[in-house]
This record gives C-alpha cells, structure tokens and sequence, in this order.
C-alpha cells in the first residue's frame, strides 16, 4: 500500500466517525509506533442529574475522548479503542491490565464483528456506535444487564489454565462457608525460576477426587517430574474455598463488579476478604504449609486456589450465581527454608482461566438438550455407534453397550469409531471412546437373541435406571427376544433404530405405556400401513429392502454399498428423533419413517402414533395371545354392529411369531361375496378370497398373511360347538396357527384347535 | 415497560406522548398538519411515528389509554377526526384504521357553546362532540362507561354543569391517579389549571381568555421507582396564570410545580412570563416575577423543552428568543438544557424522548441501524440529479 493512501487511512476513519451523531469532534494524531491514530470525541447521554454535574455517578464523563489506533494490518483488522488513563476501572467489559483501560464493544470477536460489514465506513460505523452504547451503559452502570446474567470477570487470555468441572465445584458451596482440597495433575512449562504468566506456565487440571491435605513419606500428594525440554509434570491439589455467612446468617453476596488485578498473594487475600474467602484462604494456606513441613520438593509446583465469589444473579450463560475465580502460585519447598510463601504477601500469583472438564452438564449446555435417563446401547454396529456418540456429545449417560461382533477394517467405510480401535469388540472399544466423555458403560459381549432371555444377564442389559433402550442390532430374533425379556412393569422405553435401502430409508420404532404396541406389533402394523409411500418402495423394493437390512451389527453390510456420509445423514435424523421422543414421550407407540429423495439429500419424515394393541387370550391353546391393532379392532366392531340382526364375519391378516407365542392381526379382508349371514350362523364364502389374499401379501411386501377369520356373535356368548369345528378343519388344512375371532356386544373371544386340545 | 416522553416535532404546537412503565399511554395534545400526512413533503411524519409506537388491542385496534386536550385551539387539536374514532367503539372499522381514545381527558370547556370570543375549529367541535357523548353516557348510567366511552374532566365547570356528574371530575389541586380505569401507581397528576372561578373581578377578567388550558404537573415512575420524572406541561397558559398559580401555592405548595421537564408553556412565548409586548417593547419588556417563579422550580438537571419552531432571534413570538434566554437563565444558564424540539428534528430527525428508567431520565439516541445507511450516505446518489459525463474536470 503505498505511504499516501495509509496516510489517508486515519482521516477516513475520523471523517466516518464523525458521521455518527454521538461523535461530536475529533483530529488525526501522530503516528505512534509507525500506526495510525485517530482521536473522536464521544458526546455520552445520561440522566439530567448526572448531566448537570458533566459527570455520571460512575465517573463517565458527558463527553469522552478516546483513541482509536488502526492496526498494522489495516483495513483487515479492526481499530483498537482506548480510553482516557484516568478513566474508572470497576466495569466489566473492561479489558484488564490494558493501559490505557479498553473496553470490550463486542460479545465475540470485535475484528469479526468489523469485517462482517464489506464496506469499511460501516464496520467503522457500527464500532463507533458499539462505542457509544458502552459508554451510556457505563455511565449508568448498566454494563452487567440483570436479564442476561452476570459478566464474570474477564479472564481468556490468562496463559495459566485451570481445568475442572465447575458444576462439581460449584456444587461444594453451601451457605456457611468452607474449603476443599481436590487432587490435581499439572504442566508446567517455561523457566522453573520464571514467573507464572510471565515466563512460565501451568496447566493444571482435577477431576475433583477429594484429598487430605498431607504430605508424608511416599505420600503422592505432590510430585515433580525430571525436565523434559522445557517441561515438567507432576501432582498438586486444587483448593475450592466458597465464602462464609454473613454475621445474620444470611449468604454472603458479592455484587460490585471489580476487574481481575490479583499479582500478589497479598492482593489474593484482598480479594479473598472482598468476597467473604479469606478464612478459607487461611486455612489452605497455613494447612498447606504444616503439610510440607519437613518436606523438601526443590522444583516449583504449581498449586492452583479457586475462589467462589457469590454474585447477585447467576452468570451469563448459566443458571449458577456462584463465579470461579482460579489463581496458580508456585510452590517451592526449598532446603532450610522458613516458609513456603517466602517473600511474603509479594509472593506472586497468576490470575488464571478456567476451562471445562467435559461433563454431561458442559456437554447438555453446549448441545441445548435436556437432561434425559440414561441409554442402554443393543447394537454397537455403524448405526448403534453413531447413536451412542450423539447421546453422549449431548451429555447423556449410557450405561451399558452390547456386540457381539468385533471391529474389522471393512467396518471402517462407516463406523462412528476410527481405525486404532481394530480389532477389539465393538462393544468394547464404544466403551473405551465413552470413557473419554465420562460414562463407565457396562460391556456385554455376547449373544443377545439369547442372553435377553436369560435372567442374570437381562439385569445388566435390561437395567432398572435406564430410561431407554436402543436397538439397532436389526435382527429379528433381538427384536423378538427384547420383546420376550422386557415385562409390562420394566419402565425403560424400548427403541429400535435401523436403515435399510441402501441407506435412503431408515425407521424407528417407539414402544408404547407398559410395553403395548410392542415392537412386532409396530413392524406388522407398519407394513400395513405402509403401502403407497415412498418408504415402501424402499422397504419391499427386492433389490433394497428388507433383505439388506442388516445394517446393525451383521455381516450384511459388508456388501451393502452406502456411504459414511449416507449413514450418517440418516442416522442423525434418527438420533434427532429419538431425543425429541424421549424429551416429549407420547402416550402410544411411534413408528418414524425416513426416505431420502433420489438425487438429492433431501430426507422426508413422517411419524404415526400407533395406540396400545388389543390382547385377547387365545383358547386351546398353551398362551397364546391374539394381538390385535386397534384400527382394527375397532373395525370389527363397527362392522359387526351394522349388522345387527345377523352373524357377519371376514378374513384376519397379519403374522405370527412362534417364538413370542403371538398371532398379530394388523388388516381385515371383507367376507367374499358368497358368505353367507343368518341370526346363529355365519360362513365364510370362497369367491375370490384366495386371490384377494395373495394380493395383500404381495402388497406387504410378502411379510403379512391370512391368519385367521373372524364373526360375530349377536348375545354375549363364547365358541359354540361350530366354532369349534371349524377350528379343527382350519388347523387340518394348514401348519400355519388359524385363529377364530368371535366379536360378541361386548368382548373378543379367541379358539385356535391344537393337535391336542385343552 | 421503558416509561418515556417523546416530544413530536409538529413546528408551533403541541404533540406529547407519554409511556408508563406499565405500558399504559397518554398523548397531550396533537398537531398533525395537512403536510405531514403527505408522503412527499418535507414535514416530519408524526403521525407514522406515533402509530408505531401504540399498541393494538384484542380486536386490532390501536389504542391510546388516555388523550389530554389542554385547550380547543387548532395547534392542540389538528387532525383528530381524520386520524382518531370518534364515536361509540363498537363502531370502529377496520379500514379506517383510526386510534381509539379509550380515555378522554379534557377541560370542562367543551360544555361551553362557540361564541365570537370562542371559535371552535372542525377538530375541536368534533372532540367537543365526542366529550359531550361519553358525558352523557356517563350521565345516563351512573357508571363508568367502557374503554372507548371513558372520559375524565379536569377541573369544574364554572356554570355549575359539572356539579351532576363528579364522578368523572377532577378537582383543580386534586391529584389524578387513574388512566383508564387502571390506578397503578405509574404516574401520580397534579391537576393545577383551570383555576376555579375567583371572586375578584379583575383578575377574573385577564383570567377568562385562556383559563381553559389544563395544567397538570406529572411524577411518573421509572424503572418501578416511583417519581424517578416531574413533568410540568401547561398547554399555553399565559402569563396571568402562572402569576396567580404562584400565589397561590408559592408559600406552601411550590413543590407542586417543581419539575424535572418543563414544557414551555405557548411554544415558548414571551407571553407566559411577562405581561409587556415584546413586539413593542423589545429589551425593555420586563418579567413577571410571580411567573417566573412559577416556571422556575426546577429539580437537578431539570430540563426546559420548547415545542416550536426553531427560534430566531429577529422572529414574531412565539417562539420567543427572550423567553428562551429567561428559560436557560432558569436552568442554571445551561443553554444545552434548553431543548427545541424542532432543532432535534434538524439534527437527528427523530422527535425528541426521553426515556424514564431506574437511573434517571435520559435522551435516547438514534439506532446505528437506522442511522448508519443515512449517515454513510447510501442511497445519497439518488437524492439530486447528478450530472455524468463532463470532461471539465470536476469531481
């Protein structure tokens, strides 16, 4: 750039601030450091009162002065502002240590916020006007706004970090006052006779393990680590102290904002009187202290004290008034020393920020989602790992993963977890990667279609404080042994999660209030309900469908070509779904369909809420359950009830499982028109019957069948000796269980004819 | 709810809405001229500003909880039937899409026929109309009518015809604490004008030409904190009035006038602090103490805002250039507490507010947003022909 146009930078920017109506003069000054500067005067509205006296109570004049320094690297970064030398220093947005004092215009980034505007007068513009807001909101110190919280002093650019869970610590403090000890692990880096934050650094970190505070022989309270390059580690302890009760009892607040200006131990005392710490303080130091006695540690170890300050109202961003305010002071337990702290309340301390220890609360505020029941994972295949990581990204615990299969390359196309955990169990590397977000899940690593169905292990899978369970195993005989395993009282919400079309489709069904509709009975009502829908061309498509929808932990998908991203899309959705199910439950069972477009991404949901089916015991049998939708219950009556003065009947489809002892009736074929209706007899006609079954089958995608009739009776009575006849004709044509439904005014009665009858 | 007064620039008249903190409004006065409402005309547009910061109501209707009329003259009143719904409420109609006053405040004077010393124009006949219609209710039932048909009378009736009907009557020196019905404790009114009718005929003489102004001292609540503004606005009650105003509470009740805004009375002119002609006197013309007094209790900070035109020295009053001089000299000789609501206009080309909060009363101040496009001159290519193509070398 050459030297004019740089020269005309500084009036640019002069010229630009001057069109805003609250900058009421200003000049070009000379360049300070080869930089541009600018001067603008700044007009400050503020109560007439204050406005008389050309001074706010805070100490904001009604007009300002402050310098704007355009930056090297000008027009990409944004003007630096500075306020006068003398102007007051006890407001938040307030950049510390900076002389002279510079506020903070922006919630973010303020180079950011600067070039989001193209044009370079807007940018300068709206800086300007950012510049103006402070300083009202200053001169009515009104910088902390109640509704948004408190600002917690500004502490991200301190090099010493401190690392714990705040929620942990902030749970330590009550109403009367106290300390803690936590063990700590630390980096320290730089020059060991250097100062903290100035040549040195630390980097300490808990996971809040409580620790008495005692330093003996082969005691590892505190340790240091031969230097490696310029580094050294070791453990240390980090002191919470939380502030006493006021002398009336009552908590005690801190509500005037100071900035952060702690460099020495005796201004941490200070600090420590100002928010009602210092007895805690005290009595860490002087307990530290007794416990080095005779104790020689000659490197310097970083030990790290948090003070909790109790603010009016909660922090910006969390529900907690309780501010952490973390120092780092160096230890040093040198031969023939008098004290630990030896220059006293010199001693230096480095104010530090805090970052967060991943916690589910860390993770839940992060992710906006609520605080939800643990998961139990059935399927820790591409889809089940997936699931898990969104769960516990999202902050929710899972408490015990299940495979049976282990990690192979070719399960890297699309599995949630990376190459370095092949080969181990699937089950076991998803809790190994759980482990780093801090869930302890319990490993089952056996078959599931048969140790649901046995009672020990059922307990660690079918757990009493898990709020879900996920399966995504996509086999049939898990989905019938969970039904089997999971009795009516067992609270857990079962879910089964799976894909199928190559990845374009993808389902996931809900089981209702006590288990009812199971999740046989929402895959048979599905595909009764299904035909017609974009789902269902991919569901009973032959090439796409069902046949391949052993995504979850088979071998199925080592052939199935689908893409990572594919999975994943799809995947998401789902696990979008089950948290708002279990945010939101409803009263009945769910199914949730997905079919994503041919050629493009775009994915369309629909949800059908499926009401509890109805059961009916089937007689002559060793319990057998007729299951019965009830949209198709519910027909049967209507049906029956319009013919009320002669017996009317039809065909029952749906399917059975031998396994689950169950007959489940999810379609109703009409009476052929050959039937026959009279007041004590109904027969069930043949004319065209069989083709009409056929074509249902065909249409459910040759998964439903004809599995039983069903009549009316006109009184209150169960099987008649007819009934039962024809019960014994149906069972001698065919293998498949024939049910006989007899809708009477008021119940269902059910007969199926066994070879050897009760 | 910010509570707030904003001052409308409408030149030489008066146009004040003022916002509780529980969001209740009262507008004094109002003075919309014929080239205001004209899309190309240079005027500000009062009555867009105004609408967009009422609310509706359940039924879409926008709303003013209360309207006061200090006096029937046409720089109070302009625009009201074209912009207000006069009438019973339930006739209100969508496509006019008129403010409902759902309380009048008005003076006792529209009991009064138009005579040659009391013209009325178009817009006050029809507010005259519109109070005698929900007195009438009010006379009819014995109640207090529904929103829309609410009316309260500042001051008595000199020839009795208020005597039947005090239910709906202020009492001049009484306080009022209800607007529409609702006595929040958001605002308390001091009622000071119009005078009773007094038993020396002199002053009584001076007195009728303009006692129907309606003179009310406000305390508004801030921020819930009660009496964070005073408020003194006094239509254009001249110079008599406040004389006699300080005589009578000058000893004992000055604090009823102290004020922490001051709406100068007749658009700041000469006539409400003196009883010389400035035209004819010039320098020479004298204050009336009393008056002054009066118009002078000012609490710390207190502001003087003169709804007019911008002031000129050399120009007829009002406004008046030596009425302005006495004003800042009652402000502590700070000129920059001497507002014209037309200079802000000027400058800012907004109408002048001042938000009322926990902290105090301070002027607001333009949105970036709004201004910067302005500011930075976009669209300013668009605002003169522009001549393209000459090679005569300007820039």
């Amino acid at each position: 750039m050459a030297t004019d146009d740089k020269a005309s930078a500084a009036d640019h920017v002069l010229r630009v601030a001057l069109k805003h109506s609250e900058c009421v003069g200003g000049e070009v000054l000379e360049l300070e450091h080869g930089l541009e500067r600018v001067r603008i005067d700044m007009n400050v509205e503020m109560p007439l009162d204050m406005k008389a006296d050309n001074v706010s109570s805070s100490g904001v004049r009604t007009c300002e002065s402050v310098v704007l320094k355009l930056p090297a690297s000008w027009p990409w970064q944004s003007p630096r502002f500075y306020l006068r030398d003398d102007f007051p220093r006890h407001f938040p947005h307030l950049m510390p240590f900076s002389t002279p004092p510079r506020p903070c215009l922006i919630d973010g980034d303020q180079d950011e916020f600067f070039l989001q505007f193209g044009l370079v007068d807007y940018g300068v513009f709206h800086l300007v006007d950012q510049l103006a807001v402070w300083l009202r909101k200053a001169a009515i110190n009104d910088l902390i706004d109640p509704e948004q919280g408190w600002e917690p002093m500004l502490r991200r650019d301190y090099r010493d970090i401190v690392e714990l869970d705040a929620e942990h610590a902030r749970s330590l403090v009550d109403r009367k006052g106290g300390w803690a000890v936590w063990k700590g692990k630390y980096y320290r880096r730089g020059d060991p006779s250097g100062l903290l934050g100035v040549d040195a650094e630390a980097w300490l970190s808990s996971d809040g393990e409580r620790t008495p505070l005692k330093t003996s022989e082969g005691d590892d309270t505190f340790t240091a680590s031969p230097m490696r390059g310029d580094m050294r580690v070791g453990n240390t302890v980090v002191a919470i102290i939380w502030p006493d009760k006021n002398s009336d009892g009552s908590a005690f607040v801190h509500s005037i904002y100071v900035p952060e200006d702690v460099k020495t131990l005796g201004h941490l005392r200070a600090r420590a009187e100002e928010i009602g710490c210092a007895r805690g303080l005290d009595a860490f130091l002087s307990n530290l202290e007794r416990s080095f006695a005779g104790f020689v540690l000659p490197a310097p170890i970083p030990v790290s004290v948090i003070l909790c300050a109790r603010r009016p109202v909660h922090l910006i961003g969390t529900e907690s008034d309780i501010e952490l305010l973390p120092y780092v002071i160096d230890v040093r337990a040198e031969h023939g020393r008098q004290t630990l702290f030896v220059q006293g309340n010199n001693e230096p301390v480095s104010p530090a920020a805090h970052y967060q220890s991943i916690s589910a609360p860390l993770l839940r505020s992060l992710s906006g989602s609520p605080d939800q029941p643990p998961l139990v994972m059935l399927g820790c295949g591409s889809v089940g790992s997936k699931l898990a990581l969104h769960a516990a990204r999202s902050g929710q615990d899972i408490v015990c993963v299940s495979d049976k299969s282990g990690l192979r390359p070719h399960n890297m196309a699309r599995h949630a977890l990376g190459p370095s955990h092949v080969p181990s169990s699937k089950a076991e590397a998803l809790a190994k990667e759980l482990e780093g977000f801090g869930l302890r899940p319990e490993v089952h690593k056996g078959d599931l279609g048969k140790d649901l169905r046995e009672q020990k292990l059922a307990k660690t899978l079918l757990p009493k404080c898990a709020g879900a369970v996920i399966n995504s195993t996509a086999s049939l005989s898990v989905r019938e042994a969970l039904v089997d395993a999971a009795p009516a009282r067992y609270r857990a919400r079962l879910f089964e999660a799976a894909l199928f079309g190559r990845g374009r489709g993808a389902f996931l069904l809900a089981d209702g209030p006590r288990h009812n509709p199971n999740h046989a009975d929402l895959m048979a009502e599905m595909y009764a309900t299904i035909d017609g829908t974009p789902a269902s061309k991919l569901l009973f498509d032959p090439a796409e469908g069902l046949a391949e929808i052993r995504i979850g932990q088979g071998c199925g998908s080592l052939t199935m070509q689908m893409s990572d991203a594919r999975l994943s899309a799809m995947t998401a959705s789902l696990a979008l779904e089950l948290s708002e199910l279990l945010a939101a439950p409803v009263n009945d069972g769910m199914i949730v369909m997905g079919a994503m477009d041919v050629g493009t991404p775009a994915t369309s949901w629909v949800r059908y809420q499926v009401p509890p089916f109805e059961t009916v015991e089937i007689a002559g049998t060793d319990g057998w359950e007729l299951r019965i939708s009830k949209r198709v219950a519910d027909r049967i009556r209507a049906e029956a009830a319009s013919y009320s003065a002669v017996e009317t009947g039809g065909v029952m489809i749906g399917c059975t499982s031998a396994r689950l002892k169950t007959v489940t009736v999810v379609d109703l074929l009409d009476a052929p028109p050959d039937s026959q209706r009279s007041v004590a007899l109904f027969v069930l006609g043949t004319q065209g019957l069989h083709a009409a079954i056929e074509a249902r089958h065909e249409a459910s995608g040759r998964t439903l069948f004809d599995v039983g009739t069903w009549h009316s009776h006109l009184h209150d009575t169960g099987p008649s000796g007819t009934d039962w006849n024809t019960a014994a004709e149906l069972a001698a044509e065919r293998t498949p269980p024939s049910i006989l439904l007899i809708a009477t005014p008021t119940s269902f009665h059910a007969l199926m004819h066994t070879k050897e009858p009760d | 709810m910010t509570a707030s007064i904003v001052f409308f620039p409408v030149g030489n008249g008066d146009m004040t809405l003022v916002t509780l903190d529980n969001d209740q409004k009262i507008l004094i006065d109002l003075h919309v001229r014929k080239a205001a409402d004209n899309d190309d005309d240079d005027t500000p547009d009062v009555m867009s500003d105004l609408r967009e910061r009422l609310n509706r109501d359940s039924a879409g209707r926008l709303y003013v909880d209360g309207f006061l009329l200090s006096h029937p003259d046409k720089d109070h009143i302009s625009g009201l039937e074209s912009h207000f719904h006069l009438g019973p409420p339930e006739d209100w109609a969508k496509d006019d899409d008129k403010i409902l006053i759902r309380e009048m405040w008005s003076s006792p004077v529209v009991f009064r026929r138009s005579s040659k010393s009391h013209t009325l124009c178009p817009d006050a006949k029809a507010w005259a109309k519109e109070a005698r219609r929900r007195v009438a209710l009010f006379r009819e039932n014995g109640t207090i009518a529904g929103e829309g048909d609410r009316i309260q009378i500042m001051g008595e009736d000199e020839d009795g015809k208020t005597d039947d009907i005090l239910g709906i009557v202020v009492k001049t020196n009484e306080t009022i604490t209800k607007l529409n019905e609702i006595g929040s404790s958001a605002f308390e009114g001091r009622l000071l004008a119009p005078l009773p009718q007094g038993e020396d005929e002199d002053t009584e003489e001076l007195l009728a030409k303009n006692r129907s102004s309606v003179i009310i001292r406000f305390s508004i609540r801030g921020g819930g904190i009660l009496d964070k503004c005073r408020f003194l606005s006094g239509g254009d009650a001249e110079v008599a009035i406040w004389e006699r105003l300080w005589e009578d509470l000058g000893d004992h009740n000055a604090h009823w006038l102290d004020y922490d805004i001051l709406q100068a009375p007749h658009h700041c002119s000469w006539h409400s602090l003196s009883y010389d002609s400035w035209s004819q006197m010039g320098e020479d013309a004298e204050v009336c103490e009393a008056a002054r007094n009066a118009l002078g209790q000012i609490r710390k900070g207190a502001i003087v805002v003169a709804s007019s035109k911008t002031i000129d020295a050399d120009d007829s009053d009002p406004p008046c250039d030596r009425a302005k001089r006495e004003y800042i000299s009652i402000v502590d000789g700070k000129r920059d507490r001497f507002i014209c609501v037309a200079d802000v206009w000027e400058g800012e080309e907004r109408a002048l507010e001042y938000e009322i909060t926990a902290n105090g009363i301070t002027k607001t101040v333009k949105s970036a947003a709004k201004a910067a496009a302005a500011s930075m001159g976009i669209g300013a290519t668009a605002s003169q022909a522009r001549a393209h193509g000459r090679a005569d070398g300007y820039r």
